[in-house]
């Protein structure tokens, strides 16, 4: 029992930054934008919270740090698209290159080389009285503040999209920005503030992966998270009820295949490390029939 | 006389080097339906688009109630009472009706309440008459529907001023009837309305006041008691020589002419699985002679583009069979097909007919591509015959292009058409498939279009002609066969056609 919940435990620290990264890719994809820069934005913002938390010594400046680094590059995609009607997939892959280029250059310039890593200051931790003693069911609440904050950030985008007008609206863009703009909504706005919004949360999920989860920094940090985010928001349809549950999915796959390569010794570590990617593969195409896209995504839109 | 409600001052509107609008006047009173006439590119989509916020004008001034305004967005044509129905459906086809019509309004925006607006919404449908599902989504619903839709969901934001964008294209005679009885409903509940069309015969219908557009310039604003055919078509149409229909469509002679004793194209009980945007086609069977245009006509989305599609690519037949001059075709492939002397223009002549970086002369090799005459051993394109053939089409069919080099993006609607109908004819054509190949053309180019039909026809070979736009396959069909949701409903002969009796077939009456 206690390793069913300690194993749940280390599930829920992945599905975490899984589910935040693709609640980030779905908030600006339902607006039209689909936003393939995730692994850069997680890499620069894992550099950023970290160095914020490391410096000043406080895990809240670090997660802002992150947010922020990821709304500056939701700014450049929104900005860049907007203006100049820039393929969004090739802008993206763009952006990839910078975040990972611009996560190793501001760790040296800031912190240079070391004997002992630098740590990052303990996130605040909240438990629950009582159910954070129940066995299994504490393995999803005996967490940091950013689980909780997983947990209210799907349920809020859940609540958007599907209970206020305003994500009505916003999901009518995704569909059809031209019906969204003869009612009188500003197409253009939304399409920047989702997209701001949304990598905002994708920085906060790269800034958990080294505040929270290793504590210190090394280059390429995230290892292709950004990339399985973009294809658990794709398997989610787009809904934010479905990527925490694919977040979840893949993160028991992922801590899976950190025990199996424990507890192998006949098959090469590497191969378990590549189960995830193969895993979003299958599930994939054994899901394809149940996968919706917004009709809009990818496409940039104008009025002439 | 009542006072203006839209005056639009010297309003002028260039796309690139391209002039839409020239220097525009445009007055529109309360309570008036006023027609907005003119053929296709004249510029009467451009106006309204600017009077509902969506472009912005580089010259001019807009006033409403004889308030100077400016309207730099749909929202703020919305504020001031203006609602528009595009030509294009502008509904999100997965939301319902209701979630569609509470788009954007004001008020509360972090709350969803589906139950109030419903009825509101079915308040005011009662109220003007026109009825649809609240609760379906709009991918299920028919282009007539839709329209009420998007009717209801001006009205439902305030609208007092009303435009409606070529409201007829995708509705039948029985339809257009009841739209007239809906006009009349909203003038007297104090909407003002504009109503944009090419068709003379719907404005001498509807409209009370007309304002004729040509060329990016009005001609005129014409009065009710003023009103008569003979001067909109000479306002429209100016010192073009052409002859038209009240449809303002081209009058075409199609001379008797014996039609050869076996067909050319035999459709022998064919069937193709639906999808999403089709419903497919269910066990059609009809035989097309030469010297025979043969009309198809069917509401967008009833498989008539399944037709078309499947003479050229049979592989799509799920089951029966297709035979040219008495061959079945069952599994050809379309370049096989092709060499059987079958030629097609598209749908989309945009999309699907062409290549838009391709010059003139690669266009007009497509299709042609693996016969002997444009192959050098066997293996290389011979792009010297290749010139040829594409100076021919430019010849015959008076494609404006310098030269056969230029990139076919660079080419007008009407000029790429005319390209592509050349490049069936490159080839000895026993059957021409064509869809909707006038769409969005002006009179002289249709009139162009339907003279190389009729000719290819009096010449002996065949046409299935697939069309939209009824009134055009009245003029030059021999026959038509009527189509819904996948099911031939009849076939018509020329003698028997009646538009009232063919549209309600389209729709499943």
């Amino acid at each position: 029992m206690a390793f069913i919940t300690s194993f749940i435990e280390s599930v829920l620290v992945y599905t975490t930054v899984y589910t935040l990264a693709s609640l980030g890719i779905l908030i600006s994809g339902r607006t039209g934008i689909f936003n393939v820069a995730g692994e850069g934005i997680m890499l620069a913002s894992a550099s950023a919270g970290f160095l914020a938390a490391f410096l000043s010594g406080s895990w809240l400046i670090g997660f802002l740090a992150g947010a922020l680094m990821g709304a500056f590059f939701g700014l450049i995609l929104a900005f860049v698209h907007e203006t100049f009607k820039v393929n969004q997939f090739i802008l993206g892959i763009c952006l990839v290159i910078f975040g990972s280029g611009l996560s190793d250059l501001l760790y040296k310039l800031v912190i240079g080389v070391r004997l002992s890593a630098p740590i990052a200051p303990d996130t605040l931790r909240i438990t629950i009285p009582f159910l954070s003693k129940v066995p299994i069911i504490s393995g999803f609440l005996n967490h940091d503040v950013i689980v909780y904050f997983m947990y209210a950030a799907t349920f809020t985008a859940w609540w958007f999209f599907y209970r206020t007008k305003i994500g009505l609206e916003t999901r009518a863009i995704g569909e059809n920005p031209k019906a969204a703009d003869v009612v009188g909504i500003n197409v253009s706005r939304r399409r920047y503030l989702a997209t701001i919004i949304g990598s905002s949360l994708i920085g906060i999920a790269g800034a958990y992966l080294t505040i929270a989860i290793t504590k210190t920094y090394s280059p390429d940090i995230s290892a292709g998270r950004g990339f399985m985010a973009v294809g658990i928001a794709i398997f989610a349809s787009w809904k934010p009820q479905r990527a925490i549950l694919g977040g979840f999915i893949f993160a028991f796959i992922e801590v899976m295949s950190f025990q199996l390569q424990i507890i192998s010794d006949k098959i090469p570590y590497q191969f378990f490390l590549m189960l995830p990617f193969i895993s979003i593969l299958v599930i994939m195409v054994v899901f394809k029939k149940h996968i919706e896209f917004p009709a809009s995504v990818g496409k940039p839109y104008s009025r002439e | 006389m009542a006072a203006d409600y839209i005056n639009c001052k010297n309003i002028s509107k260039a796309f690139g080097v391209v002039k839409a609008l020239d220097s525009i006047d445009f007055v529109v009173k309360k309570g008036e339906i006023h027609g907005l006439l003119g053929e296709n590119g004249a510029g009467k989509s451009t106006l309204m688009n600017i009077l509902y916020g969506l472009y912005r004008p580089n010259k001019g001034e807009i006033f409403l109630d004889g308030k100077k305004t400016i309207i730099k967005s749909p929202l703020d044509s919305i504020k001031n009472g203006i609602g528009m129905v595009h030509q294009i459906s502008t509904l999100v086809p997965e939301f319902t009706a209701v979630e569609n019509i509470m788009l954007g309004s004001e008020g509360e925006k972090l709350t969803l309440h589906t139950a109030r607006e419903r009825e509101k919404i079915k308040e005011i449908s009662e109220e003007f008459g026109l009825q649809f599902p609240v609760d379906v989504k709009i991918k299920e619903l028919s282009a007539g529907i839709k329209q009420k839709i998007e009717i209801v969901r001006a009205l439902y934001s305030g609208a007092t001023l009303l435009i409606l964008d070529e409201p007829t294209t995708s509705l039948v005679e029985s339809e257009f009837q009841q739209l007239l009885k809906s006009l009349k409903v909203f003038v007297e509940k104090g909407v003002t309305v504009v109503f944009i069309t090419h068709k003379i015969k719907e404005v001498m219908e509807a409209c009370t006041a007309v304002t004729v557009m040509r060329k990016g310039k009005v001609q005129a604003r014409v009065e009710k008691e003023e009103l008569g055919i003979e001067k909109l078509v000479k306002l429209m149409f100016m010192e073009q020589n052409i002859e038209v229909t009240e449809s303002a469509l081209p009058k075409v002679n199609l001379p008797e002419i014996e039609i050869s004793k076996n067909p050319v194209l035999q459709v022998k009980n064919i069937s193709i699985t639906g999808n999403d945007t089709s419903p497919g086609l269910k066990d059609i069977s009809f035989d097309i002679f030469g010297g025979e245009i043969f009309g198809v006509a069917a509401v967008s989305g009833n498989g008539e583009k399944n037709i078309a599609e499947c003479i050229i690519n049979p592989s799509v037949l799920h089951s029966g069979d297709i035979l040219i001059n008495g061959e079945s075709i069952k599994n050809n492939s379309p370049l096989d097909v092709f060499a059987k002397g079958v030629s097609y223009t598209p749908e989309d002549r945009i999309k699907e007919g062409i290549l838009n970086e391709g010059s003139i002369k690669e266009n007009v090799l497509l299709g042609h591509q693996e016969e002997e005459r444009f192959l050098k051993k066997k293996l290389f394109i011979d792009w010297n015959e290749t010139a040829l053939a594409a100076r021919d089409v430019i010849k015959e069919f008076n494609v404006d292009t310098p030269d056969e080099e230029l990139s076919m993006r660079r080419l007008s609607g009407g000029n790429i058409q005319k390209a592509i109908i050349g490049r069936a004819f490159v080839s000895p054509l026993k059957l021409l498939v064509t869809h909707n190949p006038t769409s969005g053309l002006d009179i002289s180019t249709v009139e162009f279009i339907f003279k190389k039909l009729v000719e290819l026809r009096n010449s002996g070979s065949s046409v299935l002609f697939v069309n939209e736009d009824l009134d055009e396959l009245m003029i030059v069909s021999d026959r038509i066969a009527v189509l819904h949701d996948g099911k031939l409903k009849g076939i018509f002969k020329r003698s028997e056609y009646d538009k009232y009796k063919i549209g309600l077939m389209m729709i499943g009456g």
